[in-house]
């Protein structure tokens, strides 16, 4: 397997070197403390536990770098992740990895494969690694298909040392498939459903996913997400007694066996507050309902959990390129900022100076760090980045997420529009 | 002997087209001049400032630039003036270039394809520049932008688009979608202005100029402005690239993109939530085991 997931990623990896994009990479440190009634609703714990009401705290940092070119895309995560409990049960610590690469096979379609592994542990030890071949189709400019179906290979085992409870060691291989689509009715809302099922019986113990995603403002988020899952399972009942828990199998005196359904209700409500560019303000609401038919039951359990979210976008490859950012201050007043590595003296020119030689000069704020005010009026501006070393000039090009035209002549302008 | 009596007539030969050069290079050299007088002030009589038609000389001058590759450079500004169309960015563009150190004969041909462009564009954005629900829009919008200005801006921006290998229909189209009620309700003239510039660059319009077209007419209805869709494209482009599906079919939370600057940002927020939690696919499928009803391991559980 392992030999495998290596050799996949070897045949998809491999041509984004020579004329790849440079690497994007995030860093994000998240912190939460919250109050859950089943430790199935905390982040990444994903076991069953609902003894006890208990607080916890959850500080993980998390990485992400991805690279592509004209046919490849990769992205690769990873993070670690430490999650106190107050009532003093065991702290959840532990970690992941994870590797989506993509292909484009069509005009509209598009294949990879993703990966990924985790641990965690407390009172027990999880281990998880999973890989799944996906096939991805666009059938409308705003809408995409993908199935995905793989393996998940998953570790398990208690440690109970100091109490009466069996420990239990168990080794599972689900191999499970799914079925997404994903639209987006505006740019800021996003729609995605999914039905998921087990490839040994297709049709039984599905899954089912619903996500609304909207961006209400460009500092505020809201994300709902519903989830329904079934689980069949036969469980022999005694009979006149009502009760449960008899060995599975049926046939003996006084036992029958009954097809039984576990069903699962779970509703996520979260927003996101962005209070300046590196920090946010999160709210996270979860409810969980499970019916029993076996027990008649119904339970309910739910989170709730506030943080701190810090992100940083580290410049990587970058260097030599001017990243231009402009904030209209006023009617007319502008500032340009621009971020750049290198020695030398900046000047900005462009449509508003007429293109004139040597231009505007900007003024170095820190180290890498320049700026500009100008005073223009309403219209849209090109303008290049001037870059004078001694008696050399030479013009500067902009980073991927500064917004250029073409000059018409085979290379680059910035454009600003200026409201 | 033959070459002895030969001797004369090249002599004279040579004289003769000595004498012939030196009356009609001062002569063709008159005529020059006289004919780039001529052009500058017929630049004048269409209706180009005296000073840009200065500022233009001294720089040319400055850089070696001869009067008669000058008339090269004004002769499609002139001709849009003319026709009472706005010449400003053929100035603008051959600033541009004289400042990148293009030379002549590349920069005559992009000011002639920019003349072109400009007088197809013209037949495309006066009629919609005319509608009275484009009227409507400009008054409710409250921007301080005067109508000559706003058809201006669409002009510089339709004319760049063509220039740089849009249709006439392609940029039909494009005004066709932007053009629409529900989008002309939501929109702004700087964010129309800003749709039409950024039309060119979009990853979909070469092939698919419709689709484009209605991206930029979602993305003018979702409420973008002027300062978000000049994201667009960059957002486009790196969605594509990253999911290696067609441009706008794949705009991955492109809103949370263009504030956050990186598509990693949707995944992140999904580890955070734990929809990791289960591997693939969903996110619950283990850790059930000890669920009431299920006495012991089963399906996906563990007690």
């Amino acid at each position: 397997m392992i030999k495998w997931m290596v050799s996949m990623a070897s045949l998809l990896i491999l041509p984004l070197d020579g004329n790849a994009q440079q690497w994007q990479g995030q860093i994000t440190v998240d912190s939460r403390v919250g109050y859950s009634t089943n430790t199935i609703l905390n982040p990444f714990h994903g076991e069953w536990d609902r003894s006890t009401g208990s607080g916890y705290g959850l500080i993980a940092p998390m990485g992400q770098l991805s690279r592509n070119s004209e046919r490849y895309s990769a992205d690769f995560s990873g993070g670690g992740v430490l999650e106190p409990f107050f009532d003093g049960r065991q702290t959840l610590k532990g970690g992941f990895a994870l590797m989506n690469l993509r292909r484009r096979i069509g005009s509209s379609w598009s294949a990879g494969v993703e990966t990924g592994s985790r641990y965690f542990s407390s009172s027990f030890d999880q281990s998880m690694v999973w890989v799944q071949p996906t096939l991805t189709w666009s059938p409308t400019l705003f809408s995409q298909i993908r199935l995905k179906a793989g393996s998940t290979f998953r570790d398990y085992s208690n440690d109970y040392q100091d109490q009466e409870e069996a420990e239990i060691t168990q080794n599972d291989r689900f191999d499970l498939y799914g079925v997404e689509y994903e639209a987006w009715p505006t740019f800021t809302w996003r729609i995605s459903t999914g039905v998921y099922g087990n490839m040994d019986d297709p049709t039984d113990n599905l899954s089912f996913m619903i996500n609304s995603d909207q961006h209400i403002s460009d500092a505020f988020r809201l994300t709902l997400r519903l989830n329904a899952d079934s689980y069949s399972y036969q469980l022999m009942h005694e009979v006149g007694s009502g009760g449960t828990g008899g060995p599975i199998g049926g046939g003996d005196d006084g036992y029958i066996t009954l097809d039984e359904t576990d069903r699962l209700l779970r509703a996520g409500l979260s927003g996101r507050l962005r209070v300046s560019p590196s920090f946010s303000l999160t709210l996270n609401l979860d409810h969980l309902s499970l019916h029993s038919s076996a027990s008649e039951q119904t339970l309910s359990d739910y989170q709730l959990s506030t943080g701190v979210r810090y992100t940083f976008q580290p410049s990587l490859g970058g260097r030599g390129k001017a990243r231009a950012q402009w904030d209209q201050n006023g009617n007319q007043s502008v500032m340009l900022k621009v971020n750049y590595s290198g020695a030398g003296q900046l000047y900005l020119i462009g449509d508003f100076n007429d293109w004139e030689n040597p231009g505007i000069p900007l003024s170095r704020q820190s180290s890498n760090r320049y700026a500009a005010q100008l005073s223009l009026p309403t219209g849209s501006y090109e303008y290049k980045i001037l870059l004078i070393e001694g008696t050399e000039k030479k013009w500067i090009g902009f980073s991927e997420d500064t917004y250029t035209v073409s000059d018409g002549f085979g290379g680059s302008n910035g454009l600003v529009f200026i409201q | 002997m033959n070459k002895k009596m030969n001797r004369p007539y090249k002599w004279q030969g040579s004289k003769l087209l000595a004498i012939t050069l030196m009356v009609l290079v001062p002569a063709l050299s008159m005529a020059q001049d006289q004919s780039f007088s001529e052009l500058i002030q017929s630049a004048r009589d269409a209706g180009i400032e005296q000073s840009r038609l200065a500022d233009l000389q001294s720089r040319t001058a400055g850089n070696g630039i001869t009067d008669q590759q000058l008339a090269g450079i004004i002769g499609p500004a002139i001709a849009l003036a003319e026709q009472n169309l706005p010449s400003e960015m053929i100035f603008q563009k051959a600033m541009e270039g004289i400042a990148k150190g293009i030379p002549t004969e590349r920069l005559q041909p992009v000011l002639q394809n920019l003349q072109r462009s400009t007088i197809s564009t013209v037949a495309i954005v006066d009629p919609w520049v005319a509608r009275s629900d484009v009227a409507q829009m400009m008054r409710r919008s409250g921007e301080q932008v005067g109508n000559q200005a706003f058809r201006n801006e669409l002009l510089k921006a339709g004319s760049k688009a063509m220039a740089g290998n849009v249709s006439p229909e392609s940029l039909q189209g494009l005004f066709e979608a932007i053009g629409q009620e529900i989008t002309l309700s939501r929109s702004k003239p700087s964010g129309i202005v800003a749709a039409v510039n950024i039309f060119p660059d979009l990853p979909s319009t070469a092939r698919q100029p419709e689709a484009s077209g209605a991206a930029i007419a979602k993305a003018l209805q979702s409420g973008f402005e002027a300062g978000d869709m000049q994201k667009l494209p960059g957002a486009m482009n790196a969605a594509q690239r990253r999911s290696q599906l067609p441009a706008a079919a794949v705009i991955e939370g492109i809103a949370g993109q263009m504030v956050q600057g990186t598509l990693a940002a949707q995944i992140l927020q999904n580890l955070f939530n734990g929809n990791i939690g289960g591997g693939p696919p969903g996110s619950s499928t283990p850790g059930l085991g000890d669920r009431p009803g299920q006495g012991g391991p089963g399906g996906y559980g563990v007690p």
